[in-house]
């Protein structure tokens, strides 16, 4: 059976897994579209390791659907995966093997003829490829099960935690890997446990904690829906009127004085509050941006949708 | 079949195999060297045997140990090569899946364009393939020495000793197929067919003895493998079709259950 769903790459439909009794995910459902990346978040044990290796075919599918290229993952031809490409988190080769043995056996294994491309790569990444593996550190490790992943140009790549043991200037080497193959419409998924790590690679982000989906939103739209701390301050004692004024603008939760600074809570838009403050007299207005794994430890351990609600106001 | 997978697995395995192949090799040398000694001596030999308490002489069949083919039987083929095949069987089929899935290999290797069936599939014929080469050479080992050594027996005789014994680790590589496939941990696949092996071995040389044992043998494939004395008077085609079609049951369930099975971690 072949199902087309919208013109999604990758479509999880209500994807469960159990273990026995024992729950893997439950209930996970969103789209990567091609030429997009999505990055899947979540803590560890979360649930993000099982749904890619749902989508990969190592595990059965308990209830829901996978549909990867228009194809239910659970009735889909081996062939299929010809062009999905796929790096495991919990990454092992075949330790006796040069790496260029290894790659020059997935080539094979997949049916490609064997191109100059892994030595571009491998130059790329910084990676010799005439060591046996189980002589090359962990980082380098990373880079034979990257370039594997790359290698045959796959409309659909799934990276478990890809950029792991990678230093910053090979991560940035993977970046320009993971934007040349969305400028040809691969769709990626994307996983992590830091949120900072995807932010700049990731169009959206898709959080899962305890098996459950927490949220699927842009990196930018989650930032903007999550609460910030606006702090003003006034050249004397702030009057209970002035404040009533300051918490009855459009977007602020919270107002408290202390003195002659007030401190906000807002979401969404500031700027009813700043006009407000303005015409009580402002002094100074200092605005704090929730760091990204903020809103992802505040989504992660609320789950609640309170994105980003700063842990250590000052609430004198 | 992916023919990379085919010779990646024999690659993995080389060294084992040769080992196992060169120690069988010297060993029936070693037999057919001594042999013509005990022929020479077979008066005082017999005398000798007709000491040797009765159980021990049921256990090890030593009917007519001077002849050459009572001889081969009581040093070779009653214990020592059925057993070596038992043993490089069991761990071949249980190294198939379950060692990738262990070593974590299988996520990469299960993730390739290829199936899971194929994937057994060609680890079953690299196994198969391994203990053929192992019964050729110690076919042509025997060939060679008994007719050195002057000992007369049919090449047909001698081939159908080997084919028995190598059907026997062909079975017993099929429970290591069926447990890593359905475990996907080699240790338990590993040591429960090999314990299966010791067991059958065991039940089939103290049958004599045991009448328990002696009920069991129609059920036992250790009988099925050497009980017809296959050097004597060749195989037996209800007994390789038994080996064989036990075999068939196992592979096909190991195909069965590794395709539905959830890859570990």
């Amino acid at each position: 059976m072949s199902t087309t769903r919208g013109t999604a790459a990758v479509s999880l439909i209500g994807l469960t897994k159990y273990y026995g009794s024992r729950r893997g995910v439950e209930q996970v459902t969103f789209d990567v579209a091609p030429g997009e990346v999505v990055g899947f978040l979540g803590p560890n044990g979360a649930g993000k390791t099982t749904t890619m290796r749902m989508l990969v075919g190592l595990l059965r599918i308990t209830r829901g659907q996978a549909v990867v290229l228009g194809v239910d993952i659970a009735r889909a031809p081996p062939g299929l995966r010809a062009r999905i490409g796929y790096l495991p988190g919990a990454l092992a080769l075949y330790s006796n093997l040069t790496g260029r043995q290894f790659l020059t056996f997935a080539a094979r294994m997949r049916g490609l003829a064997v191109s100059g491309r892994i030595d571009g790569l491998a130059e790329r990444l910084d990676l010799d490829l005439d060591r046996h593996i189980h002589d090359l550190s962990k980082g380098n490790r990373q880079k034979v099960g990257v370039i594997q992943a790359f290698l045959h140009e796959p409309d659909v790549l799934i990276l478990d935690e890809p950029t792991s043991g990678l230093d910053p200037l090979v991560q940035r080497e993977f970046e320009g890997m993971v934007d040349e193959a969305t400028a040809r419409g691969a769709a990626i998924l994307l996983s992590s446990h830091v949120l900072s790590e995807v932010d700049h690679l990731a169009d959206r982000v898709a959080i899962v904690n305890q098996g459950r989906l927490v949220v699927v939103q842009s990196v930018e739209g989650l930032r903007q829906g999550a609460l910030r701390t606006i702090e003003l301050a006034f050249s004397r004692p702030v009057d209970t009127a002035a404040l009533a004024m300051i918490e009855g603008a459009t977007g602020v939760i919270q107002a408290v004085a202390h003195g002659s600074l007030v401190t906000c809570t807002v979401r969404g838009s500031e700027h009813d509050l700043l006009r407000v403050a303005v015409d009580c007299g402002v002094d100074f207005v200092r605005s704090r941006d929730p760091g990204l794994d903020e809103i992802f430890l505040s989504l992660v351990a609320g789950g609640d949708g309170n994105a980003g609600a700063p842990a250590d106001q000052d609430v004198a | 079949m992916p023919v990379r997978l085919l010779t990646k697995t024999w690659r993995d395995h080389w060294r084992g195999l040769l080992a196992w192949t060169a120690g069988l090799v010297a060993i029936a040398a070693v037999e057919l060297y001594v042999y013509p000694g005990i022929r020479d001596s077979s008066a005082s030999i017999g005398q000798l045997m007709e000491s040797y308490p009765e159980a021990f002489r049921e256990f090890f069949r030593m009917e007519d140990y001077t002849s050459g083919v009572g001889f081969l039987n009581v040093e070779l083929f009653s214990m020592m090569v059925p057993l070596v095949f038992i043993a490089v069987g069991a761990t071949w089929g249980a190294a198939a899946t379950a060692q990738e899935e262990e070593r974590g290999t299988a996520d990469f290797l299960l993730a390739l364009p290829v199936g899971r069936g194929q994937v057994l599939i060609t680890k079953m014929a690299a196994t198969i393939l391994a203990l053929t080469g192992i019964a050729l050479a110690l076919m042509l080992t025997l060939a060679v020495g008994t007719d050195l050594v002057d000992i007369d027996i049919p090449l047909g005789h001698i081939a159908a000793a080997c084919l028995a014994s190598s059907l026997l680790g062909g079975l017993y590589a099929g429970i290591g197929f069926l447990l890593g496939a359905l475990t996907g941990r080699r240790g338990v696949a590993l040591g429960v067919a090999i314990a299966l092996g010791l067991a059958a071995f065991l039940a089939y040389s103290l049958a004599p003895m045991v009448d328990a044992f002696d009920a069991v043998n129609p059920v036992n494939p250790f009988a099925w493998s050497v009980g017809s004395n296959p050097l004597a008077g060749g195989l037996a085609a209800s007994d390789v079709l038994r080996l064989v079609g036990v075999s068939a049951v196992l592979y096909a369930g190991a195909l069965l259950a590794f395709a539905r099975h959830d890859v570990r971690t």
